[in-house]
């Protein structure tokens, strides 16, 4: 799709930076523009465009987006150094991720920037889940208190080495998939994955193999 | 988001209700018919002749109507996923009904079985509507082995598909009459 085919127009009001190679960036709401929290857009600059997700809930009058710089990435880089005011072109909100009420044991997984539709959700007023997040560094490990106000439980996972002395609680070292593996007890569940395809797949088969049943609502970055 | 996950390799599959189910599930069957459909109607799109942009228009509608069908056949009714999902347009089978008559206007009355060819855009039309029957088929069963017997919008889902396949049925004469090939009678 050509980029000047998106349906919407937003503003750039402005940026939050969050790590060296992560930023928020703030958007104004196209007139109509309806969504769910979970879903995604397709942003466009110039000739270049990408999916990303709302961060935002629905019931605010601006549009967050969490923004990974990828290294030679001319977009996010170029979104990164736009002066407010910018346009962009901005598809209508898509995807399934949203979250289904349940009495089931609810999991949300993510791996790296894949938490913001978790983010939106718990912004949205839904709690009590169980939220597994996967990172390389504690920094990666973003919207840490929000999401544990929202959560019943908050796991950090993370795969890199860490500075001696740090404290988290429910550390766990290695991988998401691991966690689950390991730690989860038999039963039926409803999971949520989002981030890194190589952990939607793994994930999916530990799921299948070992807590048939549980319902699993996944998509996946690059 | 990637288009491929990987999670589908082992043979199963995420309804939209969540559910893990396997690839030949009933109710995976059915929405897969329904997209086979969508694809026949995309393939007759592709053929019209020119001069036939109502008709474009009309069958791009209903490949839209058939993504919200095929939505509702991969949820679980009465499951909170249903929350989430649109129903058909109040008046979509009337509407068919509609373009069906409009269609037969200009037709000869059919007063004997036809054989299912002529042109090769009224040759497809044809198999999209064998396909649409086989849709209604997959459906019947779905709604038979629901523990609830479905719901009202699988039952608006059943009309519509009986008013396509008519439709496409006449559309197939339409088009062979508009390209200027007669329609064949079977002969027994």
């Amino acid at each position: 799709m050509r980029p000047e085919a998106l349906p919407h127009v937003t503003t750039v009001l402005g940026h939050v930076r969050l790590t060296s190679e992560t930023f928020e960036l703030i958007c104004s709401r196209p007139e109509g523009f309806q969504f769910v929290a979970g879903q995604h857009v397709t942003l466009s600059y110039g000739r270049e465009e990408r999916e990303y997700t709302i961060l935002s809930p629905p019931e605010t009058p601006e549009l967050r987006f969490l923004i990974k710089r990828v290294a030679g990435g001319s977009l996010s880089n170029a979104l990164g150094e736009l002066a407010p005011g910018s346009l962009l072109g901005i598809s209508k909100a898509k995807g399934y991720l949203i979250y289904r009420p349940t009495d089931r044991p609810v999991y949300f997984v993510a791996t790296g920037v894949g938490i913001a539709p978790f983010v939106a959700m718990a912004a949205a007023g839904v709690t009590g889940f169980t939220l597994i997040h996967g990172t390389r560094e504690v920094s990666g490990l973003l919207y840490r208190r929000e999401l544990i106000l929202a959560a019943n439980r908050y796991i950090p996972c993370l795969s890199g080495a860490i500075r001696p002395g740090t404290a988290l609680l429910d550390l766990h070292r290695g991988y998401v998939t691991d966690y689950v593996d390991r730690h989860l007890k038999p039963g039926l569940y409803d999971f949520y994955l989002c981030g890194a395809r190589a952990m939607i797949h793994d994930m999916t088969h530990i799921l299948d193999q070992h807590y048939p049943g549980t319902r699993i609502y996944s998509e996946a970055y690059s | 988001m990637k288009v491929y996950t990987g999670g589908g390799d082992k043979g199963k599959t995420s309804l939209f209700s969540g559910e893990r189910v396997p690839k030949h599930h009933i109710r995976i069957e059915a929405y897969g018919d329904l997209d086979e459909l969508n694809s026949m109607l995309g393939v007759v799109s592709a053929l019209l002749p020119e001069g036939e942009q109502a008709v474009r228009d009309d069958l791009e509608g209903m490949q839209s109507h058939l993504f919200l069908a095929g939505a509702w056949l991969a949820t679980t009714p009465d499951s909170s996923a249903t929350g989430y999902l649109t129903a058909l347009p109040v008046n979509v089978s009337k509407d068919l009904e509609n373009r069906i008559d409009a269609l037969s206007e200009v037709l000869p009355a059919l007063k004997e079985f036809i054989l299912p060819g002529g042109q090769p855009v009224a040759a497809w039309a044809h198999v999209a509507r064998t396909v649409c029957r086989r849709c209604e088929r997959r459906l019947t069963e779905l709604i038979e082995a629901s523990p609830s017997g479905g719901n009202g919008e699988l039952a608006a889902i059943q009309v519509y598909l009986n008013r396509l396949s008519d439709y496409l049925f006449v559309l197939a004469r339409y088009l062979n009459q508009a390209l200027g090939t007669a329609d064949k009678t079977w002969k027994k």
